[in-house]
């Protein structure tokens, strides 16, 4: 019924491995980059998303061609912070936090990502960047929803990916308190992209399909955020 | 195929030697920094010169370059061919040759270095099999180009960062190369002490010109902002984030949050392995109904607070994650559960299917299929004809054996390489299971 996974999860074990004892330097380093990484990241939007964010708010009381017109100069504003954010707050949850918890609590399987940066598609950054998040969703909504409802495969990634975009959007409805389905369809929309990228056009393309994926990276955060600010 | 030093040949037209294949045969010659690039196009090469390619020499005014250039077959040329030309010649032979030539682009400072097609397929790993000539096209090349350099930087940054910061195995070249395919950040990042990284894989932290790219724009950011406000960081987002009311508030909440959900998940479960709620028929419902409400509840609270939103997004996705912890804890043990009261189904069943075995009841002995819980598909035959013999009551028993087995297997940890004792279904359905689990990075 539940597919026996191996790796980190979400999910819940009888037993865990474990190790024997805390690394203290370990523990230090990691706390001290946690640190180190919130501080950068409090100046980046201090200083450089504030201001577009602010710049947002006055664009709110105009018309919407004035608004539409101003929309590419926020995006490009907005695309290199948010690169930057990204990459951090990534880089301090998945590696920093979660490692100085894990070594905290003597858990001893650290697979909490894989490598992302290498994805050439979109279902591969999916299974790879969030790893205890992913392994949640596939036993308990992919699997669960193929035995319970006997869906086909196909269904089943469609009906995960459509939780995930919900559950994406509530938390953007309760940052912005605007209910617009920006983030729904553009999640919604790497469904047909992961498809597209099995076609022959693009299949074993992996330098393409990792620019096509970088490109999405880039792109998709800030022009999300900045549809919500504006429009 | 030295991409550092590619300015100080600007001043000739060249034609390259190339190896056949990309990876190896590079790393043959990577010890030695003598430059090959010098040479003129020869004599022994299958492709004939293009016109452009042997003409502008002319227009060039270099002192070096024999003026019985055309009437030799092979000549030597710039920074490697005058150290050792004949070495050259030599390997000129052996070699297909691909031309790579410069072009000048209006005055005398600025050169394009403009490469044949084929050397770009070679370099982006197309082999060179097919002689088919392809059009050149100038976007083409100057892709090729660029990968090209961004693998040899990248090449030599591995190598030289494995050997300087000393993780991992010390790795040649040619393993890079190997590992490397034009991946744009291939790097292992380092994941904790107790998963050692697979052997022989060049292991570094994040590229380091990354971190140093966030230095300096945090440098720059500070610089500005001291000649406009002249304070180094305003941090007006710090007092947002650290304002005290809403704070500790927010703390309150979180904790509330984590620890509480203990006092609903833990009874839940205890209940039903005690058999007081069936987790197929209400169990799982109650469990929706719950994680609806607990959602609810919080999302309320910070809009009925009004929290600023790196509040309000802390709360929310630390909810979620809550959310999904719960779900996780109570749907594997639900599960358990129903896999808990099979077993014990299947035990009486067997022990039933014993009792009439020894009786050796062969004149004929109704033996009802299927209780509620048990596996109801291994018996789906003696529905058919309701009496049993022994061959057939062993069948039966060997049928049920590999149930409970596999129940068991289910109910048990799996944990590789464990010494502890193994944790059994009912047994983990402990406070401090629980609080063991919330606590975990998962």
């Amino acid at each position: 019924m539940y597919q026996k996974t191996n790796g980190n999860r979400v999910v819940y074990e009888l037993a865990y491995p474990r190790t024997a004892t805390i690394n203290w330097t370990y523990v230090l380093e990691k706390t001290t980059a946690t640190f180190g990484v919130l501080g950068i990241m409090i100046v980046v939007s201090q200083h450089l998303i504030l201001p577009v964010v602010l710049q947002t708010h006055a664009l709110r009381l105009l018309p919407l061609s004035a608004r539409l017109q101003a929309f590419p100069y926020i995006l490009l504003d907005l695309i290199f912070p948010f690169m930057i954010e990204y990459l951090m707050a990534w880089y301090l949850i998945w590696e920093l936090i979660l490692n100085v918890l894990a070594e905290l609590t003597l858990f001893a399987d650290r697979g909490f990502y894989g490598p992302w940066w290498n994805s050439t598609t979109w279902d591969a950054f999916a299974r790879d960047w969030n790893k205890p998040v992913h392994n949640f969703l596939r036993r308990h909504v992919y699997h669960s929803s193929i035995s319970a409802w006997h869906v086909s495969r196909g269904t089943a990634t469609v009906i995960t990916f459509l939780l995930s975009a919900i559950v994406h959007e509530l938390v953007m409805w309760s940052l912005f308190k605007r209910f617009r389905g920006y983030l729904l369809v553009m999640q919604m929309s790497q469904v047909p992209l992961v498809y597209a990228s099995r076609t022959r056009l693009l299949k074993g393309r992996e330098t393409l399909g990792n620019v096509m994926f970088w490109l999405g990276i880039y792109a998709g955060p800030s022009f999300v955020c900045s549809l919500y600010l504006i429009i | 195929m030295r991409y550092g030093s590619i300015a100080q040949f600007n001043k000739f037209t060249m034609s390259q030697s190339a190896p056949s294949t990309g990876g190896s045969g590079a790393s043959s010659t990577t010890s030695s920094h003598t430059f090959l690039l010098g040479e003129l196009q020869t004599s022994t090469s299958s492709d004939p010169p293009s016109p452009e390619s042997a003409s502008p020499t002319s227009e060039f005014d270099d002192v070096r370059l024999p003026a019985n250039l055309t009437e030799k077959p092979v000549a030597g040329l710039g920074v490697g061919g005058e150290h050792n030309g004949k070495k050259f010649q030599e390997e000129v032979g052996r070699r297909a040759s691909i031309p790579v030539r410069l072009e000048k682009i209006r005055g005398k400072e600025k050169y394009r270095l403009v490469m044949d097609d084929e050397l770009r397929k070679l370099l982006v790993g197309g082999s060179v099999a097919g002689g088919k000539k392809r059009k050149k096209k100038f976007s083409d090349v100057c892709l090729g180009l660029y990968l090209f350099l961004l693998y040899e930087v990248r090449t030599k940054l591995i190598v030289f960062y494995s050997w300087f910061l000393r993780k991992g195995s010390p790795c040649s070249t040619t393993e890079v190369r190997r590992l490397l395919l034009l991946r744009f950040a291939d790097f292992t990042l380092s994941s904790g002490t107790p998963t050692p990284p697979p052997p022989g894989r060049p292991t570094t932290n994040k590229l380091t010109s990354n971190r140093m790219s966030v230095v300096i724009l945090v440098l720059k950011l500070a610089a500005t902002s001291y000649r406009e406000h002249g304070r180094l960081f305003g941090m007006d987002i710090l007092s947002i984030m650290f304002n005290p009311n809403n704070l500790i508030d927010c703390l309150l909440v979180d904790a509330t949050m984590f620890w509480g959900s203990a006092l609903w998940c833990v009874p839940l479960q205890k209940a039903i392995a005690k058999d007081g709620i069936s987790w197929e028929r209400t169990g799982w419902i109650i469990q929706l109904v719950w994680e609806a409400v607990y959602l609810g509840i919080v999302i309320e609270y910070t809009l009925w607070k009004d929290w600023p939103w790196i509040q309000t997004v802390f709360i929310v996705l630390h909810c979620l994650v809550m959310l999904m912890k719960q779900h996780s804890y109570a749907f594997y043990n639900g599960h358990l559960s129903v896999v808990y009261k099979r077993l014990q189904s299947l035990g009486k069943k067997l022990a039933e299917l014993r009792a009439l075995d020894t009786h050796g009841s062969n004149v004929g002995h109704h033996f009802r299929t299927g209780g509620v819980d048990s596996g109801v598909d291994i018996r789906g035959g003696s529905e058919e004809k309701e009496e049993l013999d022994s061959a057939q009551v062993e069948d039966f028993e060997r049928a049920i054996m590999e149930e409970v087995a596999a129940c068991n297997a289910e109910l048990s940890s799996h944990v590789e390489d464990d010494k502890r004792p193994k944790v059994v279904y009912p047994q983990n359905l402990t406070w401090w299971n629980y609080f063991e689990y919330i606590h975990f990075p998962t």
